[in-house]
């Protein structure tokens, strides 16, 4: 029998009930504050990937092998209930996990509840890059929140329709008092060319707010000699940082760029784990050696080191909640013991089957909405 | 497994994109994006071309709510007797008779001296179907003007209705060349509209044919409504960029130094600001001769003074407001709207007839709706 669909209608009431009149804010100091809200992924549209796609050969080849592109290769744009339940169940575990993991330590959650999505929104790019919609990951379904502003910027394509899921939400807290000054921009949407890797890109796992309205950008690439003007970057580029810096610096935001080892992580999201103003996580190696002009995070602040397996099972990918605390995904057992070493309460969760399936961790799963 | 394998999906291959690419990227070579306001002297456009003339289908709600009131039954007509065919296979004198105006257009611009972008005919085929697998239609190509507009230093993109949605894409090559050559642009854009065909109005929504932009950093946003009561019942369709739409594009500009004020017209002339208020130079502005011009709402204070142009109701009718000035108050007009020009050249304009009426009446875009003025500047 075939299964009820949601309705657009319905969709719409699902996501505005869940956040009207809770005084919810648009707002996010920096991304160490104490955390009141984020928005995280959810299991109504889980997909095997396409892979036989330049963007995912582009965005994965550096950091997964040939049995993740043959996995997704054998179900390409199947639905992951169908094809892998056992998958599916772990997945919408793992995000039930990581809501729970939220609420514990006090933040709101907004999470999609329903079970599926309108038959278009799931297609929505299946004419431009053959990929169905994939609502695992959170970040992509928010923009990226820099004060009280926000700035929408694109992952591969099979997320984008996740900004149409929120949309709801996003419309409704702009239309409450407390977020009558927050702008909406906009980075342009991808070009729908299949044959490459488009330029002038800026994955919302890419841009880090710091104190101090620094955005710290990550740049990733496999090898150091690509660190030249124009070289492949597994995220970010140069001419897509520029036109984000363009549009942050009226508001008073500064940028800042490193390059880091992309073979852990296309984002900078994946790689680097900001713990609290003046700690921060990542591997020995992960911060290409011989960079002028490291951002002062990088050169001032203490680090833990994470040892490259667990980087490799998204260790880094964690996610500071403000005043000593932090997500931690369970498969990074001595990262969590550092920091509870240095007086860090952390919750763990088990994610494993994210970060194996999608390469998506908690952070790749987060976005906040509001920390202060 | 070998991931470098050729992609075998059914679309346009390399090669094509790299001679799009190129092309477009070639003809914005030493051209920049900045614009004072709508009448600074024009150095450099992106015209609509025919490279996509793929007919929208008048009967879904998107299309119905924008023509509802000033669609012809000659538009409405043609629309659905060519609703989702591409012209060029069912009609091919008509699609020669579109492409003749267009080219038209981008000539008369060119002779004022003038640089052109344009798309050609090749296209990669992705333009005209990236919205197939959602029921979106394909793309009507002609409408130059719906992706984007420069305001300042400000590229604004936008996502007009349907039909029109990959006009910004189909730019793209030749923005990032412009984009290097201009260091001070800043490239913002809308929320992209949501993939429901039900939706009349995608809110929030904005149509680059909204606003027109005025020498004094101000947007002035018009909004279709049918009458004076609608101003504050928002439950009653906007038919283009809503309040909301508005409310975005006022937040997004103010601190590059720019302000957004909303009026309001009625909705029988015109389904977009533009084909109803035509900007002729510093202090002079063109509006339809009926009853306070059209407006449903007072205009701003300081335009008040302005000489307006009483414009033939039955040649703004016909698109005669969708004007677009060049310089040396040079001004691109229909060559089928007499009187308007006659109004023009009284007050030392120079207009400059462009044969344009097949547009006009299939699509209801005129010469504004057709071509994006990147560059204007003193």
């Amino acid at each position: 029998m075939t299964e009820k669909r949601v309705t657009w209608d319905e969709l719409n009431t699902h996501m505005t009930d869940m956040v009207a009149d809770k005084g919810i804010k648009i707002y996010v100091k920096d991304e160490l504050a104490p955390m009141k809200a984020v928005t995280i992924g959810n299991w109504s549209s889980l997909f095997f990937v396409n892979v036989n796609s330049e963007e995912i050969k582009h965005i994965a080849g550096d950091s997964k092998g040939d049995d993740w592109f043959e996995m997704h290769a054998a179900h390409a744009n199947e639905a992951l209930k169908d094809a892998d339940p056992e998958r599916f169940e772990g997945m919408k575990k793992a995000l039930l996990g990581l809501k729970k993991a939220y609420e514990d330590n006090g933040v709101t959650v907004i999470q999609y509840g329903l079970d599926s999505v309108p038959q278009n929104l799931e297609d929505m790019y299946m004419s431009a890059s053959e990929q169905k919609f994939l609502s695992g990951y959170g970040k992509p379904g928010v923009p990226f929140v820099f004060g009280k502003h926000l700035l929408q910027t694109h992952e591969v394509t099979l997320t984008l329709p996740a900004i149409h899921l929120h949309l709801p939400v996003i419309k409704q807290l702009l239309s409450e008092p407390q977020n009558k000054d927050s702008a909406w921009l906009t980075m342009p949407i991808p070009q729908i060319d299949n044959t490459r890797q488009v330029s002038h890109w800026m994955s919302p796992g890419d841009p880090r707010l710091m104190p101090g309205n620094r955005i710290l950008i990550g740049m990733g690439v496999d090898d150091p000699a690509k660190m030249r003007p124009g070289g492949p970057r597994s995220g970010a580029d140069e001419p897509g940082i520029e036109m984000l810096r363009r549009m942050v610096e009226p508001y008073g935001f500064s940028v800042h760029t490193f390059f880091y080892n992309s073979s852990y992580s296309p984002h900078h999201d994946g790689v680097m784990f900001y713990v609290e103003e003046g700690l921060y996580a990542t591997t020995e190696d992960m911060i290409w050696p011989d960079q002028e002009n490291l951002p002062k995070e990088l050169t001032e602040w203490e680090r833990i080191t994470i040892t490259p397996e667990e980087a490799r099972l998204g260790a880094c990918n964690s996610m500071a909640l403000g005043s000593k605390r932090a997500i931690v995904t369970s498969s990074a057992p001595k990262l969590i013991e550092e920091l509870e070493k240095r007086g860090h309460s952390v919750t763990p969760v088990d994610f494993a089957v994210g970060w194996e399936t999608y390469l998506s961790g908690v952070m790749c799963c987060s976005m906040a909405m509001w920390r202060e | 497994m070998d991931i470098n394998k050729t992609n075998t999906r059914n679309g346009s291959s390399k090669e094509e994109w790299d001679n799009y690419n190129a092309r477009m990227v070639a003809q914005a070579k030493g051209l920049k994006l900045h614009s004072d306001w709508d009448c600074a002297p024009l150095k450099a456009a992106y015209v609509g071309d025919v490279g996509s003339v793929w007919i929208p289908d008048p009967n879904t709600p998107e299309i119905q709510n924008i023509l509802k009131r000033s669609g012809s039954k000659e538009q409405l007509d043609f629309l659905d007797k060519h609703k989702g065919k591409k012209l060029e296979d069912v009609d091919p004198e008509t699609f020669e008779t579109l492409k003749n105006e267009t080219d038209a257009l981008a000539k008369a611009i060119k002779d004022s001296g003038a640089a052109v972008i344009q798309t050609g005919k090749d296209i990669p085929f992705e333009l005209a179907s990236f919205q197939d697998s959602w029921g979106g239609p394909r793309w009507l190509s002609m409408q130059g003007h719906a992706g984007f507009d420069v305001v300042g230093d400000m590229l604004i993109a936008g996502w007009e209705v349907g039909p029109n949605r990959a006009q910004e894409l189909a730019a793209r090559p030749a923005i990032n060349e412009m984009m290097k050559n201009s260091p001070d642009a800043v490239w913002l854009t809308m929320p992209p509209p949501v993939p429901n065909r039900h939706d009349p109005v995608p809110a929030p929504f904005m149509s680059i044919g909204d606003f027109k932009v005025m020498p004094d950093k101000t947007l002035l946003f018009g909004h279709g409504i049918p009458n004076k009561a609608a101003i504050k019942d928002r439950l009653v369709n906007r038919t283009s960029g809503d309040e909301y739409g508005a409310e975005i594009l006022r937040r997004m500009v103010e601190p590059y130094g720019w302000k957004v004020e909303n009026i309001y017209y009625d909705s029988q002339y015109t389904y977009h600001l533009d084909a109803l208020m035509m900007l002729a130079g510093e202090g002079v502005m063109g509006l339809p001769d009926v009853p306070n011009g059209g407006l449903l709402s007072e205009l701003p204070e300081r335009y008040q003074d302005w000489d307006i142009i009483k414009v033939p109701v039955e040649e703004q009718g016909m698109g005669a407001c969708n004007t677009v000035a060049t310089r040396d108050k040079g001004i691109l007009v229909f060559e089928d709207c007499p009187k308007t020009s006659e109004l023009l050249a009284k007050r030392g304009f120079n207009p400059i007839p462009v044969p344009f009426r097949l547009n006009y009446a299939i699509t209801g875009s005129g010469l504004h709706c057709s071509c994006t003025c990147f560059w204007r500047e003193a």
